[in-house]
């Protein structure tokens, strides 16, 4: 494991990560996404709203 | 510090592990699977990708690894705390606009893509692109740098 030294203490659940539900106003795909700009992942558009 | 690059990769070894840093090509959706969830984070062309080798080991894999996101945009996947494989894992990947490496987080659990496993060797590292190459803060001495440029080919007869 890659638990020894250095400079933080960090063990990150994945629960721990929120996600922001998206859906894509190009095909309607709905998401979670994270990050500042969402890109929806079925056909990569930036034009998507808070859902 | 600044290290200029355009097209290539950047390779980072300590005395027994190393860093592969690339920037992504364009942008797009990158799914991060866990045992539960998807999550999409956009990238953007610029944006640092990191493979990480702990205990070091071939360089192919690793570059193997950073064309499958860089180029073909596969999906990342998470595993659950406590996951045996967790050990098994000798290469792991991030992608963010910035990218620190850390060894005090276990490898391949965590989704956040900010945070890269890294050996202590080469931890503490602050990894992000620049218009001509990259920056990165907390470099070590005992490190050495070498661009990376490759090219699969494929002979079909």
């Amino acid at each position: 494991m890659c638990t020894v030294g250095g400079p933080v203490d960090i063990d990150l659940p994945p629960e721990r990560v929120q996600g922001k539900d998206y859906r894509c106003n190009e095909c309607g795909e709905r998401f979670k996404g994270i990050g500042k700009k969402p890109i929806c992942p079925s056909c990569q558009s930036d034009d998507v709203s808070a859902a | 510090m600044k290290y200029p690059l355009e097209d290539g990769l950047l390779l980072i070894r300590g005395n027994r592990s190393f860093l592969l840093i690339g920037k992504a090509k364009d942008r797009f959706s990158l799914c991060i699977e866990t045992s539960t969830e998807e999550f999409c984070q956009g990238v953007m062309a610029g944006d640092v990708i990191v493979v990480s080798a702990p205990e070091g080991g071939a360089v192919e894999p690793a570059l193997m690894l950073m064309d499958l996101v860089r180029t073909y945009h596969v999906p990342l996947l998470v595993l659950p705390r406590n996951h045996p494989g967790s050990r098994r894992i000798s290469r792991v990947v991030s992608v963010a606009p910035e990218v620190h490496t850390s060894c005090s987080i276990i490898r391949g659990t965590h989704p956040e893509q900010h945070l890269i496993c890294s050996s202590d060797e080469l931890a503490g590292l602050t990894i992000r692109g620049a218009p001509d190459g990259f920056e990165i803060g907390g470099l070590p001495a005992r490190v050495s740098l070498q661009t990376v440029n490759y090219r699969i080919l494929l002979d079909h007869s």
